[in-house]
């Protein structure tokens, strides 16, 4: 039986290969580069941003909440692999997924790049709403591109961006927990004119 | 792949480094007068850096060819040290005489860089400790 995570799915990889333009445009961003190197770039840019230095500071927090969200995502979902192994789709109905991408060797669920982009995004809302939605929009993209060449069904990027918004607050509680260590990085920082 | 990785990554920062310092007004580290130049500086670098890495197909395994995690991280840490370290340099050769250091200022931060360069800042904050 189909289930609707897996009917979903073939809705949403069935639109590969109709339009050739829209598979280039899914094939360039769905890789570890063009969005990671995307969502890095915000940050970077939220790093400088700020009308006073009480706003910036705000920004330069977020971006650090972001960056060790990132780390906790990538590790929470290592850990995951060791414990669940769900099958790709092109390795559960070889011959009827069309796929776009390379194979992978690790488990379809959940997707690393949803709960990295999702903790990218979560982290950097907590300081600059604009700058998290944004990575919010990135994040979806990357993660839909996902489905869409065939190496993930809906659930697996769901969970992941699960995984990346949850490990953000813990993210956000870890740097509260190690005040006033942030705070005297941060000063630091400033006094050297990089914060 | 890597040297690729690392110049694209490095190309890009320098190009959002100076999008930054245009949108914050930080006249200390750009390498313009004005600052739509700015703009039009980080869109051109941007643009051309993103066309470039990507002319080719990048999905890639790690085992024929690709990143794996670490090593991206790696590559970009690099790579932003890199670009604003240069920029850090580049700007205040640029602007050494354009902008006027404000040695009495209080400004902290990155705030000092609207009105100075970095090394200005830099020489204004080891007078302080003196």
């Amino acid at each position: 039986m189909v289930s609707l995570d897996e009917r979903l799915f073939f809705l949403i990889n069935g639109l590969a290969g109709a339009s050739e333009a829209l598979d280039r445009f899914m094939k360039l961003v769905v890789g570890e580069y063009f969005i990671p190197v995307a969502m890095v770039m915000v940050l970077l840019v939220m790093w400088f941003l700020g009308k006073d230095l009480r706003a910036r500071e705000r920004n330069q927090r977020a971006v650090w909440c972001a960056l060790i969200g990132v780390g906790f995502a990538s590790a929470f979902v290592e850990i995951l692999n060791i414990f669940y192994d769900r099958l790709r789709p092109y390795e559960v109905y070889p011959g009827d997924v069309t796929l776009l991408f390379h194979l992978s060797d690790d488990p379809s669920f959940p997707a690393n790049a949803a709960a990295v982009g999702f903790a990218f995004a979560m982290g950097a809302w907590f300081g600059n709403r604009k700058a998290g939605y944004l990575l919010f929009l990135l994040a979806i993209l990357w993660s839909f591109a996902r489905v869409y060449v065939g190496v993930h069904y809906p659930l697996d990027v769901i969970g992941g961006a699960a995984i990346g918004i949850v490990v953000s607050f813990a993210a956000l509680g870890v740097l509260r927990l190690a005040e006033p260590l942030p705070t005297w990085i941060l000063k630091g920082m400033r006094r050297i004119y990089l914060a | 792949m890597r040297a690729d990785y690392f110049l694209f990554v490095f190309m890009v920062s320098l190009g959002v480094l100076q999008l930054a310092a245009a949108w914050a007004r930080l006249e200390g580290i750009s390498f313009f007068r004005r600052r739509y130049l700015g703009y039009i500086f980080a869109a051109v670098m941007v643009g051309i850096s993103y066309g470039w890495f990507f002319r080719v197909d990048r999905n890639l395994h790690d085992i024929d060819g690709g990143l794996a995690g670490p090593l991206q991280l790696g590559f970009i840490v690099a790579a932003l040290a890199l670009a604003i370290f240069l920029t850090l340099i580049i700007s205040s050769a640029v602007n050494a005489r354009r902008v006027r250091s404000n040695p009495e200022g209080e400004e902290e931060g990155i705030e000092a860089l609207k009105r100075m360069t970095y090394l200005q800042a830099i020489k204004r904050g080891l007078r302080r400790n003196k």
